[in-house]
């Protein structure tokens, strides 16, 4: 198995992977396709408002925000990038990081992700519509090229997570104001994690979260959250749920691990229909833990 | 998920089509879930879409109704083997064995400490 470790999609990627070279390859192909920094065919679609003939891999990553947009009722949309340029976050974060400006002076309305017009042939933005797919492309790459990879593999793009791995395996969770880091306990299998955070990708009076109902950044309870799922799509757009609408994360965590801190480093973890403080001493013994039976054990039984 | 028998179109003056489920869950105890779909003169939707679903406390199954086929939807546990039984007026059909895999309970199987034994491979972080 090869271990890789590179600079791209704006953080640190590491691959351990029997074909982590391809896979690397194929996380900075498919960042020039979609990044919103540069010259890519999403910074055209969003320059012209229309783009022709556009490539597959942009029009499949933009059905998936689309569908999570969707899915949430709009609280994850792409739609959002006017309001974050106009809150700061119109270069790359370093940039932004080192030359912050006057952010939020006035309100932005996001544009209804509904009105984007989508097919292979073209896609056409309503009037006033930019879309970033930042908050979704990341994971939509690692999982795409997670699709290809056979046995153990993880893919890590700076704290969300793809794998499989065929051994009982830990992920070290970031406390998000410099606590003591906590400890993910995962059984064997496919699984998608990752996490969110308004302390990350931030600058002085903003963040990158926007709330689409205000054009703001949002505010929650929570500063950070972590989300484990079989994909790690859907655990990126819950972590986004779990800041922005508890009763949405309801109806679409039932089954979801979903962990949380709130702004003064307390663990928070969901139970299906709401958030409980987390209490380390009463927690469950390792031999309570149900783990999933495989199809072939429950055949051998 | 669903599993799918769909009996055949109704040829006789009051057909009665019968399909019934023995849903096996091993390790986890055993189940039987039972589903029955009656036909009137001509109709070819179900009138009436009874269930039935007898099962170890560990076990949920419920039968959906829709127009033309009895659906089998395993609620828990994780897989269940599926065995559809035919009414005898249908032996010349083929019978398939499914094997259903149902959404797992990620809460469940994941968890929290602060410490562990186990290898980390990786820091999952605001990003």
């Amino acid at each position: 198995m090869e271990h890789l470790e590179y600079q791209a999609l704006g953080t640190t990627i590491k691959i351990d992977a029997n074909r982590a070279q391809w896979a690397a390859n194929e996380v900075l192909r498919l960042e020039q396709v979609l990044t919103r920094f540069g010259e890519s065919p999403l910074t055209r679609l969003n320059r012209d408002g229309i783009l022709f003939n556009p490539p597959s891999e942009l029009v499949a990553a933009l059905e998936h925000a689309l569908g999570a947009a969707e899915r949430t009722c709009g609280l994850v949309t792409p739609t959002v990038l006017t309001a974050l340029e106009v809150g700061g976050y119109d270069r790359s974060i370093e940039q932004v990081r080192a030359s912050p400006r006057l952010m939020f002076a006035s309100q932005v309305t996001v544009p209804d992700w509904r009105d984007i017009q989508i097919s292979n042939e073209q896609i056409s933005l309503p009037l006033n519509t930019q879309i970033d797919l930042g908050g979704t492309a990341k994971t939509w790459i690692i999982e795409r090229i997670a699709e290809v990879l056979e046995g153990d593999f993880l893919i890590d793009a700076g704290g969300d997570v793809a794998l499989r791995q065929s051994e009982p395996f830990a992920l070290e969770i970031e406390h998000p104001i410099g606590g003591e880091a906590l400890h993910l306990e995962l059984p064997v299998g496919r699984w998608g994690v990752a996490t969110s955070s308004t302390l990350k990708r931030a600058w002085r009076g903003g963040h990158h979260l926007i709330d689409p109902r205000t054009g703001q950044p949002l505010h929650s309870r929570f500063v950070q959250v972590t989300a484990v799922t079989e994909r790690a799509t859907e655990a990126e757009v819950l972590t986004k749920l779990a800041m922005l609408d508890e009763p949405v994360l309801e109806q679409l965590a039932a089954d979801a691990f979903v962990f949380a801190f709130d702004a003064h480093g307390q663990p928070w973890q969901w139970n299906g229909e709401r958030f409980e403080l987390e209490d380390f001493e009463a927690a469950t013994s390792e031999s309570d833990m149900l783990e999933p039976k495989s199809l072939g054990q429950l055949e051998a039984a | 998920m669903t599993m799918t028998t769909k009996p055949r179109s109704p040829k006789r003056k009051f057909d009665t089509t019968l399909a019934t489920s023995l849903v096996l869950v091993s390790s986890l105890g055993f189940g039987i879930g039972f589903g029955a779909h009656l036909y009137p003169p001509a109709k070819k939707v179900p009138v009436v879409n009874s269930l039935t679903a007898l099962a170890a406390p560990q076990t949920r199954a419920s039968f959906l109704k829709s127009d033309r086929a009895l659906k089998l939807r395993i609620i828990k546990p994780n897989a269940v083997r599926v065995l559809p039984i035919q009414h005898s007026s249908h032996a010349n059909r083929p019978v398939t064995t499914t094997t259903v895999q149902a959404p797992q309970v990620i809460r469940r199987v994941v968890r929290v400490v602060r410490q562990t034994s186990r290898p980390v491979l990786a820091t999952t972080q605001g990003s």
